[in-house]
């Protein structure tokens, strides 16, 4: 399931709560990974591959979140530090999740790729259109005690044109 | 058209630079500098970056556009000295930044295949294109090189020094 048949999904479910019943066994998978701290999810469809200890080559020009280039298999990926997004700062990473992209190359820097999880559908939801953590993230849930959002790249890749203005 | 192109290859701490060898007439040493009479040499000399690299550009007119067709531009057999107007840029930029690029490190002349180049990420293409990264490559070693368009080599190495000054000493 990709993100955007995600969130209609749940768009749907929102709209049509009795949608739901009956059909209980509704859920989504996912792809969690932590920063530190910080632990994310994304749908596992849109990662390609995980890398490791590759260079992060620094870039000029380049606001704070970008944290440069890696060479995979010989082709650049520009790498993107959601710490900073998130937390405001730098989180030192040693993999990298290469991103399924058609027209892109982009990866995530991380410290942990956890597990991949399947969630009921119920159990996740949506942001308020104030919450600040929904800027970059399509939806939420509980794991485990932890609060994981669900990345959105193309909200991240949208704030990268903004900021270039 | 070709499938190489001749660069200029300046060396320095994190990563190379490439500039296309056909955008310029030609280089000259610091003493090349100093016969000449034009002030530069000497100033390359009190620097002590030697060499020091003169860059006659050859046309201004297609600095600013894509990888694509500027790698076509240089692939061209017209190799004529177009515009004839000299730019010489100076990488110590508490100089006068419009002079001259004084290297620490010595430059080779490269051949490099379009097929071993590749294209900026898209989401970053705008923002290296606005400081003159055009493409980019990576060594043998795997050392990133930064294909860059002359006429904007100064800013690029302003906007570096903003974030890693120690590149640019």
């Amino acid at each position: 399931m990709k993100s955007t048949q995600f969130i209609e999904t749940l768009e749907a479910i929102e709209q049509e709560p009795d949608r739901l019943e009956g059909e209980t066994s509704l859920s989504s998978r996912f792809f969690i990974f932590s920063i530190g701290e910080l632990k994310l999810a994304l749908p596992p469809e849109q990662v390609h591959e995980i890398v490791c200890d590759l260079e992060i080559h620094a870039l000029p020009a380049c606001p704070p979140y970008i944290a440069g280039l890696i060479n995979c298999h010989g082709y650049p990926y520009a790498v993107l530090d959601l710490h900073v997004l998130f937390r405001s700062e730098r989180h030192g990473v040693d993999k990298f999740l290469v991103l399924k992209m058609d027209a892109d190359s982009v990866a995530i820097g991380c410290t942990e790729v956890n597990e991949i999880v399947d969630i009921p559908l119920s159990q996740v939801s949506t942001f308020a259109d104030k919450d600040t953590d929904g800027r970059f993230c399509s939806a939420v849930f509980e794991y485990q005690g932890d609060r994981i959002l669900v990345l959105s790249v193309a909200h991240v890749l949208s704030q990268l044109e903004q900021d270039l203005g | 058209m070709a499938d190489s192109v001749e660069v200029f290859l300046i060396g320095y701490q994190d990563f190379d630079l490439l500039l296309p060898a056909g955008d310029y007439e030609g280089l000259l040493s610091a003493d090349d500098c100093l016969a000449a009479g034009t002030g530069l040499g000497s100033l390359a000399l009190e620097q002590g970056c030697l060499p020091a690299v003169q860059i006659r550009q050859r046309d201004a007119s297609f600095a600013l556009v894509s990888l694509e067709s500027y790698a076509a531009r240089l692939g061209s057999a017209d190799r004529a000295d177009q515009a004839g107007c000299r730019t010489i840029f100076m990488v110590d930029t508490s100089l006068r930044p419009d002079l001259l690029l004084l290297v620490e490190r010595d430059f080779e002349l490269h051949n490099y295949r379009y097929a071993d180049l590749r294209l900026i990420p898209a989401c970053l293409r705008r923002w290296l294109e606005a400081v003159g990264i055009v493409g980019m490559a990576f060594s043998g070693t795997g050392k990133l090189q930064l294909i860059v368009c002359p006429v904007q080599l100064p800013e690029l190495l302003l906007s570096w020094r903003g974030s890693k000054s120690e590149v640019l000493v």
